[in-house]
């Protein structure tokens, strides 16, 4: 496998398994852009992404960013975005051709919340599939515009054309790249107790038991009720108790 | 999930023992619509009340999910809330108000509150304690990776997560066994164990494997020692689950004690440590698709 990653901001290809070309770019790299930064929309977690940030736009038009690819070989190429989905829409164009409107929330898979404050919001980003396309070899220009109802509001992490057009993207991994396998140290009866306590919650990770918790909010009331008192409820999906 | 981060804070611990305080699934709280008979309509029929009585924007519009912290009166009365997860700053502070605020109430009242007790009320998930059943708490954790002890990111800092796992008597039976041959656990309770616990639960919630998901395992009990009436067993094997890209093959290692003239388990240990892939449910692993090493670690529930 052979990858290129240059300073250039024409991208180059790099080969995958089965002689696939593929070709990753980042958001942030774009050759030209015109976008506006929002302080609480620019406001991400940056350690799911992939190359460490994303291009961001938040403003009054489009936001608009152009960059420089070189396509390896003619041939179909199935170009996968990883961009904001929630409430968004952009519209992208890979050289001369038409430009592609996905349906941003239908196409997506892998969505994550990247919200600096963990706020189920608008700031998310996913995968999605923006098409399928037939390209000649050689330097093509890609050209994206966020063009959401909200602010024009969108996010691109990067985006992919990859000729294998059975592949599906995985978080940050890229076509064809392997995962590294972490060995498991020995877990024997000698060391049993040594590895419960490593996998168990510490006194720390369960300090939320040191409250009194009723388990049924009709039982709460009721002695909320006898006493006189006010009622705090932790309420999750899945259980406090167990799987949260 | 952020349960240590806001309830180990002593300040926070203080403020709520004002509080009568409860843990509730939200789910059942505010059923969807096509849920026609919440498990607890007294429950729901409060929670509801308290939402009507909420100040626009705390919770959003069309919202499938009322996860968070709310404090409200016997009656429903709001007091205070905020709706998801938040910071141990915004939980103090969401605390502190709705308290303030049902002081005035109280105060307005004229009522005479009395002091919430102190006394630990039973928690646990699962079914209630059943005599000579084992009720076994499930701890799931990532394993180290190279260099680093706890694998994790900004989202998930160290992540780990409980469940619960309960054998009727028949079920915990059969870890007991004469032979210091291996004995296979049968199939019914492997299977069991396998497609409910043995899941990636660690960040978040994973659906149960379908039947067809457990490719392949076996549980094993074997006699090892025996002090009066209290016998030890070790337990060993192991499965191999999967779906797709999603998929958990752990070893298990493990030790029993099984006191025969009480009747009762004194002990149980046992890990299932593997390689785990892919992401389910709600699990949060669409940045961490693996492989990557976990185990979930079932250990004796003592009240």
């Amino acid at each position: 496998m052979k990858k290129v990653f240059g300073t250039s901001l024409l991208v180059l290809p790099f080969c995958i398994a089965a002689m696939a070309e593929s070709i990753w770019v980042e958001g942030e790299s774009a050759e030209s852009k015109s976008v506006r930064k929002n302080g609480w929309y620019a406001s991400v977690k940056t350690d799911g992404l992939s190359g460490g940030g994303l291009l961001s736009h938040w403003g009054g038009g489009p936001g608009k960013a152009g960059y420089q690819v070189s396509i390896p070989e003619d041939g179909k190429y199935a170009l996968w975005l990883r961009a904001n989905p929630v409430q968004a829409k952009l519209r992208v164009r890979v050289g001369p051709g038409k430009w592609l409107e996905p349906n941003l929330k239908a196409a997506s898979h892998e969505q994550i919340n990247i919200a600096g404050d963990n706020k189920p919001d608008l700031r998310f980003v996913a995968w999605i599939k923006a098409g399928e396309l037939t390209l000649k070899k050689g330097a093509q220009p890609v050209a994206l515009e966020f063009v959401s109802g909200n602010n024009h509001h969108g996010m691109l992490d990067c985006f992919c054309l990859t000729t294998d057009l059975d592949w599906k993207p995985q978080g940050t991994r890229k076509p064809g790249e392997k995962a590294r396998l972490w060995q498991i140290q020995e877990i024997t009866e000698s060391n049993l107790d040594r590895w419960i306590d490593f996998i168990r919650p510490s006194g720390e990770e369960l300090g939320w038991r040191a409250v009194r918790w009723h388990s049924s909010l009709s039982e709460a009331a009721e002695e909320a009720k006898k006493l006189k008192r006010p009622i705090l409820l932790w309420a999750m999906n899945g259980h406090p108790c167990g799987e949260t | 999930m952020g349960r240590r981060e806001i309830w180990s804070d002593l300040q926070i611990q203080k403020i709520a023992s004002e509080y009568v305080c409860v843990i509730e699934e939200t789910f059942f709280l505010y059923p969807p619509d096509w849920m026609q008979n919440p498990p607890n309509p007294a429950a729901t029929n409060l929670f509801k009340s308290y939402v009507s009585k909420s100040p626009p924007g705390t919770f959003p519009k069309q919202t499938s999910t009322y996860q968070g912290l709310y404090c409200m009166g016997a009656d429903g009365t709001y007091l205070s809330g905020k709706f998801a997860r938040q910071s141990r700053e915004v939980a103090r502070e969401t605390l502190t108000t709705g308290l303030a605020k049902w002081k005035g109430l109280a105060r307005d009242r004229g009522d005479q509150p009395k002091s919430v007790p102190t006394n630990k009320l039973a928690l646990y998930g699962g079914e209630e304690l059943r005599e000579g059943g084992l009720k076994l708490e499930v701890a799931y954790r990532d394993l180290p990776r190279g260099k680093v002890q706890r694998p994790g990111n900004a989202q998930f800092p160290n992540p780990y997560n409980l469940g619960w796992f309960d054998l009727k008597p028949a079920e915990a039976k059969t870890f007991v066994t004469n032979s210091r041959e291996k004995k296979e656990i049968p199939d019914r309770v492997f299977k069991k164990l396998a497609r409910t616990r043995l899941k990636d639960a660690v960040r978040g919630q994973m659906g149960d494997w379908k039947q067809g998901d457990l490719k392949e395992g076996q549980l094993f009990t074997r006699l090892i020692s025996s002090k009066g009436s209290v016998q030890t067993y070790e337990l060993s094997g192991s499965a191999s689950l999967g779906s797709g890209d999603l998929w958990f093959k752990p070893h298990f290692t493990g030790t029993v004690s099984y006191d025969s003239s009480a009747g009762e388990f004194t002990e149980f240990k046992l890990i299932a440590a593997g390689q785990r892939a892919g992401k389910g449910g709600a699990n949060g692993r669409e940045t961490d698709l693996g492989p990557a090493p976990m185990a979930i670690a079932l250990t004796l529930y003592k009240p």
